[in-house]
């Protein structure tokens, strides 16, 4: 990677902001260390070649972190109002506060620890902002009554937001989650990292919505990692925002693990989501399926990467990828590529991706039923999309994204 | 009702229609015959909106209303329907979730009030009986995975559904079974009244053994070439077409 030549100096203005003092931290001055060698992701990084992340940071105002008292939060988002949740808030990045619904949830904080797979520099950038980490645990055995809801607000007091978290499902356990923000109209950089253990036997099923925001610039880094017989389904459904990059990664770590990635994403305006998955089978006989599904719009645009790697050891596997993509305009695109990997023998593994427009033939049909252009046009649309959120056990949630969906797709 | 004054239409530059007259008047039943490529379901998808085809001459009316100017889902709105020859799959909307919409903005569009759940559903508990067609069939995905006589059969549910003044049914009898096309034919009779009319597409007389048209035309080559009552599809049917093709055209 080559440190971005641009008008502005990214890199020095990020250090004049380092929290003072913070450099004296073993892991904060290691991780800024990192984060210089591999620099900011510039025009000919493979990893970044859709999403000129450096080029847009530039269109940001200064980057600043949120300085002073951590703020306690404004009132939740109107997508968990009236639920009872364990909320865990963030506030410009920084842990605020939790409200507890479960007494098996525990929240902790400790200093971040030096990470030492990371290998984006935005991993780093994270570290070096986020001295501390805040930990989640939810006890073994243990199927949560209500949700586990985090939630990211910004005062609008930083430029730069560094969330870090982990949540730990002990063995046994069974949780469901949902990350968001609450929606605001800040230019702002999110740069979030967080990593979901599912322990042994434990049940996740994780929601990321990303809405609300359509000033906000974001890379997140999530990983899931799945233990022995665990069961894990995300989905992670972008709907607005500027700018998305999403780095998703699940690490299959034991056998007989299932697991699930939707992705969705319906990019307008001048808008880019990219979403870069991996799947990593590191033990024998587990099971992955993953299926993103994207509509573009206006001279939007999309970016599917989806690498799956089975490891010598992980016989048996099963792992399946498809990703399917709708342009809606001429002016619309999307880089979508498979990169599968498979050091074992025995496996099965398919991916299959596609990029179209709508299918006319069916259009007439419907409108020759008396349906008109733009219902039938939201009909296809919607019926397209909607597999990507199908299996949500939350039905709650399920039918509010259906509804933030079928409006979205009315509109185009 | 229907009336159509030497239409000319084609597609990409190819002209296909060369001058049709039709008149269609309320309870009547047309049947159009002849053989494959003659323009039969490209005047079925003139009439209905199909947006390839290019209209270069003539006149459509309906209900005294000019046709060729509205949009497909205004036609079907002012009571034209269309049973298709291939009807589509889409995969993701079921019948019966599509069939709410059309249903309620065709109402709309008449001025009636929309139909609430209950009185849908017994709308349509209604229909599927006069059709012989299972709910489950209803609730998956239009026509994904639906045998020949399964898709012809949900046409016909639509149509009995929607009520139209006028049905165009393009080969819906073809890849039928003996009993299908009876269930079918049996559903178009029952749904024939004083003021609703039907256009029977068709290459083979049997269709017409259930479904007693008033007139038979033979379309070739992209005009009626004959016109009479039912005992000509009996002799096309003894005959074949050739004999048909060295007549003049009928004007
Ligand atoms: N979409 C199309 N593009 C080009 N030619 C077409 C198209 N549709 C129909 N045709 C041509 O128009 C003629 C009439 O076709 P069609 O109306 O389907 O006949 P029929 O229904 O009587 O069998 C045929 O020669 C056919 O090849
Ligand atoms: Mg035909």
């Amino acid at each position: 990677m080559t440190i971005a030549t641009a008008n502005r100096n990214l890199i020095s203005e990020l250090e004049s902001v380092l929290p003072a003092g913070s450099k004296s931290e073993p892991a904060v001055s290691k991780a800024w260390e990192q984060f210089i060698q591999t620099g900011l992701p510039g025009q000919k990084s493979e990893e970044y070649k859709y999403a000129p992340i450096a080029r847009q940071l530039e269109k940001l105002p200064a980057l600043k972190p949120s300085a002073g008292d951590v703020l306690l939060p404004t009132p939740l988002p109107q997508f968990l109002s009236g639920q009872t949740c364990n909320y865990i808030v963030f506030v410009d990045g920084r842990f605020s506060s939790a409200k507890l619904a479960d007494k098996e949830v525990k929240v902790t904080t400790r200093t971040t620890e030096e990470s030492h797979d990371a290998k984006d520099p935005f991993e780093w950038l994270n570290a070096a902002f986020s001295p501390s980490l805040t930990i989640i645990t939810v006890e073994e055995g243990v199927a949560l009554q209500h949700p586990i809801a985090i939630v990211y607000h910004s005062s609008g007091r930083g430029t730069l937001v560094n969330p870090r978290w982990t949540l730990q499902l002990l063995k046994g356990s069974k949780a469901t989650v949902i990350e968001m923000c609450q929606p605001h109209a800040y230019e702002l950089f999110q740069n979030k990292k967080s990593v979901i253990e599912a322990g042994e036997k434990a049940s996740l099923e994780y929601l990321i919505l990303q809405d609300g925001t359509p000033a906000q610039t974001e890379v997140n880094h999530t990983e899931v990692r799945c233990a022995l017989s665990s069961y894990a389904s995300c989905f992670t459904i972008s709907l607005n925002s500027r700018f998305v990059r999403n780095n998703m990664k699940l690490v299959v770590d034991g056998s007989q693990v299932e697991a699930h990635l939707y992705g969705l994403y319906l990019p307008s305006g001048d808008s880019l989501i990219d979403n870069h998955t991996v799947v990593d089978h590191r033990q024998p006989e587990s099971f992955s399926n993953e299926m993103y599904k994207g509509v573009m719009n206006d001279r939007s645009k999309g970016v599917f990467n989806g690498k799956i790697y089975v490891r010598p050891h992980a016989q048996k596997t099963n792992a399946f990828q498809s990703n399917r993509n709708i342009l809606l305009s001429e002016n619309a695109t999307v880089n979508t590529k498979p990169q599968l990997e498979i050091w074992a023998d025995d496996v099965k593994c398919s991916h299959g991706c596609t990029t179209g427009q709508l299918d006319e033939e069916a259009l007439f049909y419907l409108r020759s039923r008396g349906i008109d252009k733009r219902s039938a046009y939201a009909m296809l649309l919607h019926a397209f999309v909607a597999e990507t959120f199908k299996e949500m056990k939350m039905t709650q949630w399920k039918e509010t994204i259906d509804g933030l969906v079928t409006s979205r797709l009315l509109k185009v | 009702m229907l009336h159509i004054h030497n239409l000319r239409a084609g597609i990409e530059g190819k002209e296909i229609l060369k001058g049709i007259n039709l008149d269609v008047k309320p309870g009547e039943v047309h049947a159009i015959m002849g053989p494959n490529g003659s323009g039969k379901s490209t005047l079925a998808s003139v009439l209905s909106g199909r947006e390839e085809y290019q209209v270069t001459e003539g006149e459509v009316t309906f209900m005294g209303k000019n046709l060729l100017e509205m949009e497909p889902e205004d036609r079907a709105r002012e009571g034209i329907f269309l049973a298709f020859q291939y009807p589509v799959e889409i995969p993701g909307v079921s019948t019966v979730n599509f069939m709410k919409t059309a249903i309620n903005q065709i109402r709309t569009y008449r001025g009636e009030e929309p139909l609430d759940a209950v009185a849908f559903l017994k709308l349509m508990k209604e229909k599927m009986k006069l059709v012989e067609i299972d709910q489950s069939l209803l609730n998956r995905a239009l026509n994904e995975g639906f045998s020949g006589g399964e898709k012809k059969r949900n046409e016909i549910f639509q149509m009995a559904m929607l009520e139209p003044r006028l049905s165009i049914l393009d080969e819906t009898d073809s890849g039928l079974d003996i009993d299908a096309l009876r269930i079918v034919a049996n559903g178009v009779n029952k749904l024939r009244n004083p003021s609703n009319a039907t256009i029977v597409v068709t290459h083979y007389q049997r269709l017409l053994n259930y479904i007693v048209p008033d007139y038979v035309h033979v379309l070739f080559n992209g005009r009626i070439v004959k016109s009479g009552d039912k005992e000509l599809a009996l002799e096309l049917e003894k005959k074949g077409y050739d004999w048909i093709k060295n007549e003049p055209a009928t004007a």
